[in-house]
């Protein structure tokens, strides 16, 4: 018998695909978004209300990841842009494997968008690198204040939040200052945006950040 | 399940470990798993001789080490230990806590024939 020393991360292999990836969407000038929530947030509708209003100035495409239905996907796929779904079937997640198979099936030349939705969970989707720029984290007003002390890892593993579904925020008691300590503290270089996809406040910012991060890997 | 990828990419790790010395089959795995790696032990250890089998680690031992947590503030500099994965130090309060220990998730050694 012999032993071998190894000290491999588990994740490593994730790793090495997502690092593929991300160099492949760099020389095709495309900015890749990995959206991290909870079941519910409005991934899909942000999802679906920025690609209507974004399609005609920037090539956009998609690559969603559920679990079981493709209503998602039907969701963005009437929108006219190109659309994958992932079915993860008992997966929590979506790993790089799955998004190399898919990218290849969209054959999306770029540049361009590339929207990612992950599965609704805030748990393991923190811990698998896509291949993505950044990775966004979504949390509704009236999922409460305490979404990131609970889930430090998705808000620390993304670089912006956005506050979702603010039309509601007359009907609630949500301690918006609080909510923003709690994201500050577990994340200090958040960038945070606040947006209803629903009235159409904020969407401007969004779309500024969206469109000067397009820009400057695209010059 | 999540436990069920993860127990996957240990087989995996494993396997091609092995590949690169001259045994032929895997007999133990160490796993370093961190309290606060996000990953059950126990319902790894459950899927893993699912998942080693038809593989060169089929029977193989799974071995979990589980690594404590432990942080450290940058307020007051003193140790404890971190509920979870945001550490907020008991004694000041600070919730900048330095993880030191806990979110290991790596194949620490092999044993293999
Ligand atoms: N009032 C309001 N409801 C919204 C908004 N965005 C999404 N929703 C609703 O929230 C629910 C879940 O949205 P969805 O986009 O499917 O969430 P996902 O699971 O994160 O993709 C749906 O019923 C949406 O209509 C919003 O800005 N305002
Ligand atoms: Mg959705
Ligand atoms: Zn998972
Ligand atoms: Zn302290």
């Amino acid at each position: 018998m012999k032993i071998i020393d190894v000290k491999k991360d588990v994740l490593s292999k994730n790793d090495e695909i997502a690092a593929g990836i991300r160099g492949k969407l760099k020389d095709k000038g495309i900015l890749a978004l990995n959206f991290i929530s909870s079941p519910g947030s409005g991934k899909t509708t942000l999802l679906v209300k920025t690609i209507e209003d974004l399609k005609s100035r920037i090539p956009i495409a998609v690559i969603e990841g559920d679990q079981q239905t493709d209503n998602d996907a039907k969701r963005i796929a009437a929108t006219g842009v190109p659309v994958i779904q992932i079915n993860t079937q008992s997966s929590c997640h979506l790993d790089a494997a799955m998004v190399e198979g898919a990218l290849e099936k969209l054959g999306f030349v770029g540049p361009g968008l590339l929207f990612i939705e992950n599965v609704g969970n805030l748990v393991c989707p923190a811990s698998y690198d896509l291949g993505e720029e950044m990775k966004v984290a979504l949390v509704s007003v009236t999922e409460g204040e305490d979404k990131p002390v609970k889930y430090p890892k998705a808000f620390r593993s993304s670089s912006a939040m956005v506050i979702t579904k603010t039309d509601l925020l007359p009907h609630l008691d949500l301690d918006m200052a609080r909510l923003l300590d709690y994201s500050t503290k577990v994340n200090p270089a958040l960038k945070v945006f606040h947006l209803s996809a629903k009235s159409g406040d904020g969407l401007d910012d969004w779309y500024g950040f969206l469109l000067s991060m397009y820009h400057s890997l695209n010059p | 399940m999540h436990e069920m990828s993860v127990a996957m990419s240990i087989v995996d790790i494993a396997v091609s470990q092995l590949k690169e010395s001259d045994a032929a089959r895997v007999l133990k795995v160490n796993v370093a798993v961190g309290e606060l790696s996000g990953v059950e032990a126990s319902a790894v250890e459950f899927c893993y001789s699912a998942c080693a089998r038809g593989t060169a680690a089929e029977g193989s031992e799974l071995v979990i080490e589980r690594v404590a947590a432990r942080a450290v503030c940058p307020e007051c500099s003193c140790e404890f230990h971190p509920e979870h994965s945001l550490a907020i130090c008991p004694q000041c309060g600070d919730f900048g806590g330095k993880i030191v220990s806990g979110e290991e998730l790596y194949v620490d050694q092999i044993s293999v024939e």
